[in-house]
């Protein structure tokens, strides 16, 4: 595979800024808290007090604390966080005895789930900018890795469980949310950038 | 999966499956490919 990481990752900024600023602009991937309810189990009341600014951009494919919730002081990451949906729930279940580290590459998106923390008031979240790839936390310092669709945005999947393994304490947990495919994409296409985003 | 046990992650599970492009924009793609949306669950021993 010949892809240019740089380049991919400019790409992905691209399409997830705007999707930060104009959630419900229409993309080829659904958006919002209608959505997370209605296709991926998402239980309405859970996302009922949480502002717009944190559900409105959600694009994530699974529901990743539909396998386990948090439990209360524990101390959460989450792997391409955006504006926060799974990262402001799991804050919820932590306490404020605990902490959800939000880790994303997208300056948009890093800025919105900032305002979220001040709208939320749920300040046991902390926005780190970092790459999946590095994930921005020590070895063994976390309880529980979750992430909703964006490993498969990752060009060395590898390395994001080598990180996630390396940042999870002993007896830690890994709860994802991910896109598979099931059928061979051509060579080509998986060099090309606009497939990745698309 | 094997990517996941690879990194060391034990139990190894698929709890859930959709389709959550099914009426997007871009449900014709992913139907292309096969496409379908997974939780997976693991742990690190």
């Amino acid at each position: 595979m010949s892809i240019d990481t740089a380049r991919l990752r400019e790409a992905i900024q691209a399409v997830y800024g705007e999707v930060a600023g104009d959630p419900k602009k229409g993309y080829h991937f659904h958006t919002g808290p209608t959505y997370a309810v209605d296709h991926l189990g998402y239980a309405a009341a859970d996302l009922g007090d949480l502002p717009d600014s944190v559900s409105g951009p959600f694009a994530g494919v699974g529901a990743p604390l539909s396998l386990g919730a948090p439990r209360l002081g524990e101390i959460v990451l989450d792997i391409g966080a955006g504006s926060g949906l799974d990262t402001f729930l799991a804050a919820k279940a932590v306490g404020a005895a605990g902490r959800v580290i939000a880790v994303d590459m997208t300056p948009a998106m890093l800025a919105r789930g900032r305002e979220n923390i001040a709208l939320t008031g749920l300040e046991q979240v902390e926005y780190r900018e970092g790459f999946a790839e590095a994930l921005p936390a020590p070895d063994e310092s976390v309880d529980l890795v979750i992430s909703n669709g964006v490993i498969n945005l990752s060009p060395d999947k590898a390395a994001v469980f080598r990180e996630a393994y390396r940042v999870l304490k002993p007896g830690g947990r890994l709860q994802i949310a991910d896109i598979v495919v099931h059928k061979e994409i051509p060579a080509a296409a998986r060099d090309d950038i606009a497939i990745w985003t698309a | 999966m094997a990517t996941i046990e690879a990194a060391g992650f034990v139990d190894v599970q698929v709890a859930w499956r959709g389709r959550p492009f099914a009426g997007a924009a871009g449900q014709r793609k992913a139907d292309k490919f096969d496409t379908e949306g997974v939780n997976i669950r693991a742990h690190k021993a």
